[in-house]
């Protein structure tokens, strides 16, 4: 049935096939969301220069993601933490706080010739971004134990799998590895994206007296801070 | 969208239940709308009205419909959906021609909009930037090349086009999984 979804998009098929095919449509959401898939595809990449066109906009984009993010969390982290129960809306909470794959992507095809290790990589960012949890929790730990890479790399191996135990609710191990993950890196935007996340694993973690100390000693300390940053931090400190 | 509407559209006629009814068949007007915009008409709310006739008439026949065993939905939505807006092209044309000749590419696009928000596109672009290299070049390649034939597919990916079609396939599963995430 998939290549007459094919074909329907194309315009391949006569009156009665396409009847036909929508018939079929109806009866099988998994083939509605094919067809709903094809029809995305089909319009965004028939667009000249495409490629180019999503680095631009991805980068732009999570920018605006992560102000928006901040600014929700600002808001209200119970109310997130509520409506994590919905594990679909969760799960896509945690790709769109993944925006540091992307700088790591970047990282590490500068630092790594290696097509396995950046192969390996990939994979776990899919799983991670599919919502395959466990899958991308033993990708990442197996890229952690057989690192040869500088700290640079592994401290971002730790908090990219932070982010996995994070949205497997395993807070404990979560902080463990932005632990690790601080005390490698001497990158100050990374160390910056750490102390969010210690601050959100803390809050969801309840443990509302020692975040707030947490985000008054980041206040007093030397971090570059946004002004959004800051406010966040600010917000949990008051 | 609801998974289990053909379902639950079922289950409302056999247990006689109105309400679940209607609710089935609201969730389809989007099925029914993209159905007419792929093959019959470019306007997306000439298409709409179509379908909520349809839609009004089930629901005024309801009592009617309510415990037969004979009846299919989704043929007859199908079926019911296309002849209603033959009809209104007839109705129409007596006055003015409204309805333009189909065009492929416009209902493509119209139905894009249709089926995707503004954050939803985004999300699109997002799972597309996922791809590695190598599949993002492959399926950029089929899509902006929706006319290639067998030979020229096999000349040149160097692979037979069977396994072609599956690794597209595969890619876009990939992508659907992810889209799946934020709808």
């Amino acid at each position: 049935m998939y290549p007459l979804v094919d074909d329907l998009i194309k315009g391949r098929l006569n009156e009665q096939e396409v009847d036909q095919v929508w018939t079929e449509i109806l009866n099988n959401p998994e083939l509605f969301a094919y067809y709903r898939t094809q029809i995305g595809l089909t319009v965004e990449l028939s667009k000249s220069g495409y490629k180019r066109q999503v680095k631009k906009s991805i980068s732009k984009w999570w920018y605006a993601v992560a102000a928006a993010a901040l600014l929700v969390i600002s808001v209200g982290l119970y109310l997130f933490s509520a409506s994590a129960q919905n594990e679909k809306e969760f799960q896509a909470f945690i790709a769109f706080n993944a925006y540091d794959l992307e700088s790591f992507d970047a990282y590490r095809s500068n630092k790594s010739d290696d097509s396995t290790f950046n192969s390996k990589i990939t994979q776990a960012t899919t799983s991670l971004l599919l919502g395959e949890i466990e899958n991308a929790i033993n990708m990442y730990s197996t890229l952690i134990e057989n690192s040869i890479f500088e700290n640079e790399v592994n401290a971002l191996l730790y908090f990219n799998r932070s982010l996995v135990y994070f949205a497997n609710k395993d807070y404990e191990m979560s902080f463990s590895d932005l632990k690790k993950a601080l005390s490698l890196t001497k990158d100050e935007t990374l160390k910056n994206k750490i102390v969010y996340q210690k601050l959100k694993v803390l809050v969801a973690q309840e443990k509302f007296k020692e975040a707030r100390s947490y985000a008054i000693k980041c206040l007093q300390s030397n971090l570059t801070l946004t002004k959004s940053q800051r406010a966040y931090i600010k917000s949990i400190a008051e | 969208m609801k998974s289990n509407k053909i379902d639950q559209i079922n289950l409302a006629l056999k247990t006689c239940n109105e309400e679940l009814f209607r609710g089935g068949l609201t969730s389809s007007v989007d099925y029914g709308v993209a159905y007419l915009l792929s093959k019959y008409t470019s306007d997306t709310d000439f298409a709409y009205d179509c379908v909520m006739s349809v839609i009004e008439r089930l629901i005024v026949r309801f009592d009617s419909l309510c415990g037969a065993d004979d009846f299919h939905f989704n043929s007859y939505f199908i079926k019911a959906c296309k002849n209603q807006l033959l009809s209104d092209i007839r109705k129409l044309r007596r006055t003015e021609p409204l309805i333009d000749s189909h065009n492929l590419q416009d209902s493509n696009e119209t139905i894009y909009e249709m089926l995707f928000s503004r954050d939803q596109k985004e999300w699109l672009s997002h799972c597309l930037s996922k791809l590695n290299d190598h599949q993002f070049d492959f399926i950029a390649w089929l899509f902006q090349n929706p006319r290639a034939e067998k030979l020229e597919l096999e000349g040149h990916f160097s692979l037979p086009v069977n396994a072609v079609y599956q690794k597209k396939h595969r890619i876009v599963k990939i992508l659907q999984k992810c889209i799946s995430l934020f709808t």
